[in-house]
């Protein structure tokens, strides 16, 4: 976090942030700061937390404590659409898109652009249908002339373009990618990741939780590990490694298994992937 | 590379060629036909002459405007099993009402009886989280055993209802139904309102993340199909000059039958008000076209049964489900 002096404040601050089902506690204490224009990637094993954060950022479900702050001003989600409407939008590697609805429909679900005929308040399908084919164009060009074209007749890399168009559609503040690679070929991999330098650049800070470390290494600045509902580490790309990662995600860090300074002779490792 | 993408193009099409099946009006334009064809050899002097035709869109008006409503129901993916009920019930309230209170106000009550049973079926399901099926099967004995207690058993004759009368020489109803029909098809097409019935019908989960107003819409189309159905009532009863306790007996088969027949799977998210015209009128055409050759109510009922699965073995996108129980 000492390289943060250009960044003067995060977008979003999570303190504390716990999350209890009656005895089970899912989140206990988890902090995260998101500066503008970085990627943060989230890991941890299976029922480390990191699902339940994201949802919590994201207006999905509601903390059991903690403070949430967008811009240093105190807010709380108690939807999904609230958290939208702040910004924060989430792209969820299996709930996608509406089937058979259309590229168009897809992208403005919730948010139509409608225009007045005759009082009544229709929607503006030429309107959408122009800014979703600018939005598609850049994400999967084939699908440019497609934006009429029922969902179901898509592949699943392109489903996703759509659903990260919708995502894209209203000048987001964070962007939140729940597994985005999961279900893709290699060659759509690819894209992905340059997709998200592009949203790194374009001023969004981007959270990617993913089980694939070497697209966190490749795309992200930070990595977040999780463990228990609480954070391990939060490590710079920079100096650390797969190898690291993985020992803080099974041991937790404890025991001194793996001591904070140790993470700069690491970057030397020979199996450590290229620096972003 | 050219041939890659000839072969995207050509998958493409063909999705798209399957996409038009599914909830198109192709397949039920057919079963039209083949239902005007089939009477048409069977009976030509007596089924296709004018008068008989104008029988037959008369009685496809009251199919079709209950249809109306029960159609966006079946497109969010619910049922309203109660609507030959709920049209019995505003019948008879409005044939009450109708000699103390004049035609005008009693056929707005009875309108207004039609929305407050689907008010009724919309809270228990929303709020209440009650299955569509099982809200609308109570409403259905429900409001059936009120128009009973209330009527005494008895049948009211209606009085002057302008719903019954002709503007020019067209019957009223037919005017009604078209009404209904350009706003409900402006409602479902053209509207956010609309799309978000459909993406409740296609993925309510995706619906609710995108924070759409869930409770609200699915209450609204309840509420829509008892007005729809409330319409359809006093259409049935000004049309036969009394209002009965019976009034619609299984007249939700017929609908249901209507709207499934005219592509709209009860699968959700597809289908549109205008299948449900041409399936309102082909089931309309069927039950006039089985009187006219002969056939006895009994093998009228097992005929329409037939129909019925027929239809939806047709229209239903089985594959979409994982599970048949």
């Amino acid at each position: 976090m000492k390289n943060r002096s250009a960044d003067p404040a995060p977008i979003v601050q999570m303190r504390n942030i716990e999350k209890r089902y009656g005895q089970v506690s899912a989140l206990r204490g988890m902090n995260l700061d998101l500066y503008k224009g970085e990627a943060v990637g989230i890991v941890g094993d299976n029922g480390a937390g990191k699902s339940t954060l994201v949802k919590i950022l994201c207006g999905a479900i509601q903390p059991t404590a903690g403070e949430i702050r967008l811009d240093g001003q105190p807010v709380s989600f108690s939807s999904p659409h609230e958290a939208r409407l702040c910004g924060i939008e989430i792209v969820y590697q299996d709930l996608a898109v509406i089937g058979h609805l259309t590229i168009t429909q897809n992208v403005f679900l919730g948010r139509e652009e409608t225009k007045r005929v005759l009082g009544l308040r229709l929607l503006d399908s030429r309107k959408m249908d122009g800014i979703a084919r600018k939005l598609i164009a850049g994400l999967d060009p084939v699908l440019e002339n497609r934006t009429r074209v029922s969902v179901d007749s898509l592949s699943g890399g392109q489903k996703q373009s759509v659903a990260v168009a919708r995502a894209m559609a209203f000048g987001p503040k964070v962007m939140i990618l729940d597994e985005p690679t999961a279900a893709l070929s290699v060659e759509k991999i690819e894209r992905m990741l340059t997709l998200i330098r592009t949203l790194k650049e374009s001023g969004l800070a981007v959270i990617l939780i993913s089980h694939r470390l070497q697209d966190i290494m490749t795309v992200c600045d930070r990595v977040v590990v999780m463990k228990s509902g609480a954070l391990v580490r939060d490590l710079n790309v920079r100096t650390t490694d797969i190898d690291e990662i993985v020992k803080l995600m099974v041991s937790g860090g404890e025991m001194g298994a793996m001591p904070k300074a140790s993470a700069t002779a690491w970057s030397d490792h020979p199996t450590a992937p290229p620096a972003a | 590379m050219t041939v890659t993408q000839t072969a995207k193009v050509d998958r493409f099409s063909a999705e798209r060629m399957k996409f038009s099946f599914r909830g198109g009006v192709f397949i039920p334009l057919m079963s039209l036909l083949l239902i005007f064809v089939m009477f048409g050899a069977l009976a030509p002097t007596r089924f296709l002459t004018v008068t008989n035709v104008e029988v037959i869109l008369t009685q496809a008006a009251v199919l079709a405007v209950v249809g109306f409503g029960l159609t966006l129901v079946i497109i969010s993916g619910s049922i309203d099993l109660s609507v030959g009920s709920v049209a019995a019930l505003s019948g008879i309230i409005a044939a009450q009402l109708a000699a103390a209170l004049g035609p005008a106000p009693a056929v707005l009550i009875g309108v207004a009886v039609g929305g407050l049973a689907g008010f009724i079926n919309g809270l228990v399901f929303v709020y209440l989280r009650v299955p569509s099926f099982l809200v609308t099967l109570a409403m259905l004995t429900t409001a059936r055993g009120i128009a009973y207690f209330i009527s005494d058993g008895e049948s009211f004759v209606v009085y002057g209802m302008p719903i019954l009368g002709y503007i020019g020489s067209y019957p009223t109803v037919v005017f009604v139904a078209v009404g209904l029909f350009a706003a409900l098809w402006l409602l479902l097409n053209k509207t956010p309102m609309g799309l978000y019935i459909r993406s409740i019908g296609g993925s309510e989960q995706i619906a609710r993340l995108v924070g759409l107003p869930l409770n609200r819409i699915k209450l609204s189309i309840f509420v829509l199909s008892g007005v729809t159905a409330g319409i359809g009532g006093l259409i049935l009863a000004s049309r036969q000059g009394a209002a009965t306790p019976n009034l619609g007996t299984s007249l939700e088969l017929d609908v249901i039958t209507a709207v499934v027949l005219g592509g709209t799977p009860l699968t959700g998210c597809v289908g549109n008000v205008t299948n449900t015209v041409i399936g309102a009128i082909a089931i309309s055409a069927l039950s006039n076209g089985l009187i006219i050759v002969g056939l006895t109510s009994d093998v009228q009922m097992i005929i329409k049964g037939v129909v019925l699965i027929l239809a939806i073995l047709v229209a239903l996108e089985r594959s979409k489900i994982g599970i048949i129980k």
